[in-house]
């Protein structure tokens, strides 16, 4: 703000003059015509001077100074005098008197008044000045005392140091406190040394300290400070440097961390607590499965050989008792280690490849007599298009659909229960080549009621405990399926309608696997069957709409019936001449015969109604256990749930055309029942496994089974076989790469030539051109006839034959060296000594025999092993144990015949014999 | 036959005789010291084993380290591989898999998990042959010196 300048005048022409002389300085000019009126300013504003007319009518310049000076705020307010009357000397004390600082009478110099104003201007600046310093200074120490009182009031010490000498400069009233010492001495107040914040080790060389927080910039210095009580104190010193207009300073914060760390510490204690009991319990639960499952282990085992043995109906049933629910036992402890896995965050998952189709089938037969001992259907409706193979674990997957499949089956009193697989139908289209698999597990059951929807998916819990109580089971497996779903990147949830059943979802994103060479996605030549028609019998109305469409995949064409009454009308008038109207009739015998089952009736008319009977057993049917129809007797027997895969067989061996005749060498090979082959058969799929092998075996071949290369090739190492028949679609190590392997010789004890019989579903001309390049000695197409199969085989025998003669012919004897002997070390104690010292044991070890005391011959013998190996007399050793392993299987003849050498080797170690011509080291 | 049952369990051996002293003698030893040294003495005798079932959780020695002093063994007799003896570890453990890896490095021939039963045990000797499809006798005697 400008300073101000006053001028009084009544006459306006004079303000006017003062003013043009003033104008152009530093300052506000304010006029008034009168004394009151000035007054009434000097009374409000600031002025930095006033210029005051001695004469003016009313209040003259000399009242209005009396007056002013009678005010404090305005007594010291500089002002200058302008008068033209009163020029004696009186009227000028007068005014100085009363306050005036200066005079100038009229007329005036224009350039006198300018300079008094510029000086009164300039002082009035610096006394403005001066005034703002004071003012601040004043907010200073303001500032200052409330830190003061702040930090007088922190339980941290806060100090000051001298960085140059390490002298006390400031501290609060937390630090004077310890110290013991009064504000205001800081002076003489002490050193940092004093000041208990340094380690007592190495940190009192002061210089260096400043050195090194000259370089890092701060520091934390831990002590560990006992009271005088004794009581822990842990102390946290921060030490900083700070610098102020060229000098160093020391700021220190102690804080007072003996709370903290006992928590910290009382953290980490709780901590390792917690792990070693994690590990305990992981321990526990590792002893647990080994402890739990060795003497189940015993129980199951000895049961079943039980129930083998002649046992009367009551005892039967009991031991089947004991079976079953050790049997269950040892699910419940599976489910419970399972559960623990998936508890602590142990359960991984595989990622290797795996075929969906193969999880869903072998769930299905696995619960299928389950299942169809409670009168259930079980149907796989698998969706045709599911990718293979995939990348996943497939083993969990499988975990997952039995438990809910046994779930369904458990709750299900009567109907069927459907597992189906197919896409999803709506998956995220932002996820690029993922399979979203949805799979939906179906039954006709008790259902759950809507507020049990979430609660069944607890652990150990059921929908009720009622249900508990009626079903069984640890309430674990629908957790457990959850979490493994949850794992797998998926989601497990439940639709029910109570009283009718309920459904099970799974979603659940796969990434493919890379397509495995060697395998094309499906045989697109055309099948000997095609629109060949075929009767379906199928009353569950589920297992009909599935049955039909696989059939009519397979290129058949289908009639299914809904009901008896509809398959009777389809058969020919009686009597007449009309050839069968179907190839192939499939009956399907239901889980749950009705009481007055027609089918049977309806079996015995059907025999005019196609060439061939088919039937589709339950599991727990036993194919023996079918009535006969007279002529009509069932060509084919599947095992449900039935499988693509069972229907195509069963086609192919219906259907397959007559083998061309130049592929047989010499007569029917079907006939040969005795190709005494031993065979490697490597093949993946199960139902084609089975087919195999049934055709080898029934021809007189014996038969190893192999899930895929690297299975072949390690059984190749350990045994020798005639040939190897191998699917070259395999997971893991494919035919092709293990084609290579053995041809490559690669594997020493691999014979590099033996006959190697490709088996492919893909019949392309340079498909088969690649494999017998790789070195196949023959290639047969899926799917093949059993005649098609044995030709292969006996060529591929002579082959073999041929072989073996070559190499006979090329032999060249090899005789292995003999294995090392090495003889008994030299005896420490004399024969004589050892025989003495094991009289007493030899007589009761005879006499124990003599009783058949097994167990104490079994003891006595280990005592004398014992005895023998600290004094390395070996063959004593070697009967000694002998006898024991003789005694522990129960065989008097035997100990007696290890006694009886045991005694010989005595009589020898007594009389300084040399040891028997054996070669053979004892054990290090 | 000649078979070597190691458990340490005598309810498990009881139960491992029942089921294979059909097929042939059977002995019993109840850790892997003792079946490394009775192995060696039936080396020694040259009347080795053709199979043996061995527990892989026992006190002492357990089955891992007996397994690979075996197949040490016959690698230093230059036991030619057909000749080995056929070694089922038999495992209380739920991982299969990992069992199976680690034990194929130490050389066994296969595994089985408990409970055994006799059917499990038996395809298991059909695998290998060690009997016939029919399970009646012992398809062959690898071991039976020629005439």
């Amino acid at each position: 703000m400008k300073p101000r300048i006053l001028i009084v005048d009544d006459k306006p022409e004079n303000r006017l003059a003062v003013c043009s002389i003033l104008d152009g300085m530093e300052a506000d000019l304010v006029e008034c015509h009168n004394g009151m009126a000035a007054l009434e300013r000097v009374l409000e504003e600031d002025f930095a001077l006033i210029l005051l007319d001695a004469h003016m009518p009313e209040m003259d310049g000399f009242e209005m100074l009396q007056l002013m000076a009678s005010v404090e705020r305005t007594r010291r307010l500089p002002i200058i005098f302008l008068t033209a009357i009163h020029k004696d000397e009186q009227h000028i004390h007068h005014g100085y008197h009363l306050g005036a600082v200066d005079y100038m009478l009229k007329p005036f110099n224009p350039t006198i008044l300018r300079g008094k104003v510029a000086v009164f201007l300039d002082l009035y600046r610096q006394r403005e000045l001066i005034r703002q310093q004071a003012a601040d200074l004043e907010r200073q120490r303001h500032r200052l005392q409330l830190f003061h009182d702040l930090t007088g009031r922190l339980d941290d010490e806060l100090m000051i140091f001298d960085a140059a000498d390490g002298r006390l400069l400031e501290a609060n009233q937390a630090a004077l406190d310890r110290l013991g010492r009064q504000p205001g001495n800081f002076p003489s107040a002490g050193h940092i040394r004093d000041a208990g914040v340094l380690t007592a080790a190495g940190d009192d060389d002061w210089e260096t300290l400043i050195g090194q927080l000259r370089q890092d910039g701060s520091r934390k210095v831990e002590r560990d400070n006992r009271l005088p009580g004794g009581a822990e104190r842990i102390t946290e010193a921060n030490l900083q440097l700070t610098q102020l207009e060229g000098r160093d300073y020391l700021l220190v914060v102690v804080r007072d961390v003996t709370r903290r760390r006992l928590t910290e510490q009382a953290l980490q204690t709780a901590r390792d607590e917690a792990h070693a009991a994690t590990r305990a319990k992981s321990r526990f639960l590792a002893g647990m499965s080994h402890e739990i499952r060795s003497p189940m282990n015993a129980v199951i085992g000895m049961t079943s050989l039980l129930l083998e043995s002649p046992l009367d109906a009551e005892q039967r049933q009991f031991a089947r008792m004991v079976l079953e629910s050790a049997e269950s036992l040892l699910d419940i402890l599976n489910d419970i280690l399972d559960f623990s896995k998936v508890e602590a965050g142990k359960l991984s998952l595989e990622r290797i490849p795996f075929a969906l189709q193969e999880v869903f089938e072998k769930a299905g037969d696995t619960l299928a007599l389950q299942a169809h001992k409670k009168g259930l259907e079980l149907i796989l409706d698998l969706h045709p298009a599911l990718p293979n193979p995939l990348l996943g674990d497939p083993v969990r997957l499988r975990q997952v659909i039995i438990n809910l499949l046994n779930n369904a089956i458990k709750f299900t009193p009567r109907g069927d229960v459907v597992v189906a697989a197919a896409p999803l139908a709506d998956p995220p289209h932002d996820d690029g080549h993922r399979f979203h698999l949805h799979c939906r597990v179906t039954d006709t059951g008790i259902g759950i009621e809507p507020g049990n929807l979430e609660r069944i998916f607890d652990s150990f819990t059921q929908a009720d405990d009622t249900t508990s109580r009626q079903f069984g089971g640890t309430g674990l497996g629908l957790a457990i399926s959850r979490e493994l779903v949850r794992l797998m990147g998926g989601r497990l949830w439940v639709e029910s309608q109570p009283g009718a059943g309920s459904t099970f979802h799974i979603t659940v994103p796969f990434d493919p696997a890379p397509p495995v060479p060697g395998t094309a996605p499906a045989r697109s030549d055309p099948v000997p069957w095609v629109d060949r028609p075929v009767l379906l019998l199928e009353q569950n109305p589920t297992a009909r709409r599935v049955l039909s469409d696989m059939l009519t995949r397979l290129q058949v064409r289908v009639t299914a019936p809904a009901s008896l009454a509809e398959a009777t009308d389809l058969l020919p008038p009686p009597g007449s001449l009309v050839a069968a109207p179907f190839d192939i009739l499939l009956v399907s015998f239901p889980a749950a015969p009705l009481p007055d089952d027609p089918l049977p009736d309806f079996l015995g008319r059907a025999g005019q109604l196609a060439l061939c009977l088919a039937v589709l057993l339950p599991a727990n049917q036993r194919p023996a256990a079918l009535p006969q129809w007279g002529r009509f007797t069932p060509r084919h027997r599947l095992i449900k749930p039935v499988k693509p895969a069972q229907l195509e067989w069963l086609l192919a061996d219906q259907f397959a055309p007559t083998p061309v005749p130049d592929r047989i060498p010499a007569g029917p090979p079907v006939l040969r029942r005795n190709l005494d082959a031993k065979i490697l058969l490597v093949e993946d799929d199960p139902g084609n496994r089975l087919v195999a092998t049934r055709f080898l075996v029934n021809a007189g071949c014996r038969v190893t089974e192999a899930r895929d290369g690297l299975e072949a090739l390690n059984r190749l190492a350990r045994e020798d076989y005639d040939m190897v028949l191998m699917d070259v679609g395999l997971p893991g190590m494919d035919g092709l790469e293990a084609l290579r392997r053995i041809r490559g010789g690669e594997l020493p004890e691999v014979p590099a030539d033996i006959p190697l019989l490709v088996v492919s579903a893909q019949v392309m001309e340079e498909e088969k051109k690649r494999f017998l390049q790789a070195g196949a000695d023959g290639f047969l197409a899926k799917p093949y006839l059993r005649a098609q199969l044995l030709g292969k085989v006996t060529e591929m025998m002579d082959l073999q034959a041929e072989r073996i003669r070559q190499r006979l012919r090329n032999h060249q004897p090899v005789i292995s060296a003999p294995a090392p002997a090495r003889p008994p070390g030299d005896l420490p104690t004399s024969g004589m000594e050892i025989a003495a010292g094991l009289t007493d044991l030899m007589a009761h070890l005879s006499q124990a025999l003599e009783q058949a005391a097994f167990p104490v011959v079994e003891e006595l013998g280990l005592a004398i092993r014992q005895t023998a190996h600290h004094h390395q007399a070996d063959f004593l050793r070697y009967h000694a144990f002998r006898l024991v392993v003789a005694a522990r299987s129960r065989l008097p003849d035997h100990c007696r015949e290890h006694l009886t050498a045991l005694q010989r080797e005595l009589q020898r170690l007594a009389s300084g014999e040399s040891p028997p011509d054996r070669s053979w080291s004892p054990p290090s | 036959m000649k078979i070597l049952i190691v458990d340490d369990e005598l309810n498990n051996r009881l139960l491992l005789q029942k089921i294979l002293g059909r097929f042939g003698h059977c002995d019993m030893v109840v850790n892997g010291n003792e079946a490394v040294e009775i192995f060696e003495y039936a080396q020694a005798d040259n009347a080795p084993y053709d199979l043996i079932c061995m527990d892989i959780m026992m006190p002492g020695a357990d089955g891992q380290t007996a397994l690979r002093k075996i197949r040490e063994l016959e690698r230093k007799l230059n036991i030619p591989p057909r000749e080995e003896a056929v070694i089922l570890m038999i495992s209380a453990l739920d991982s299969p898999r990992v069992v199976m890896d680690s034990f194929r490095q130490g050389g066994c021939t296969d595994y089985l998990t408990k409970p055994i039963t006799r059917e499990k045990l038996e395809n298991k000797l059909r695998e290998y042959s060690l009997i016939g499809p029919t399970a009646a006798a012992p398809r062959r005697d690898r071991h039976t010196p020629p005439a």
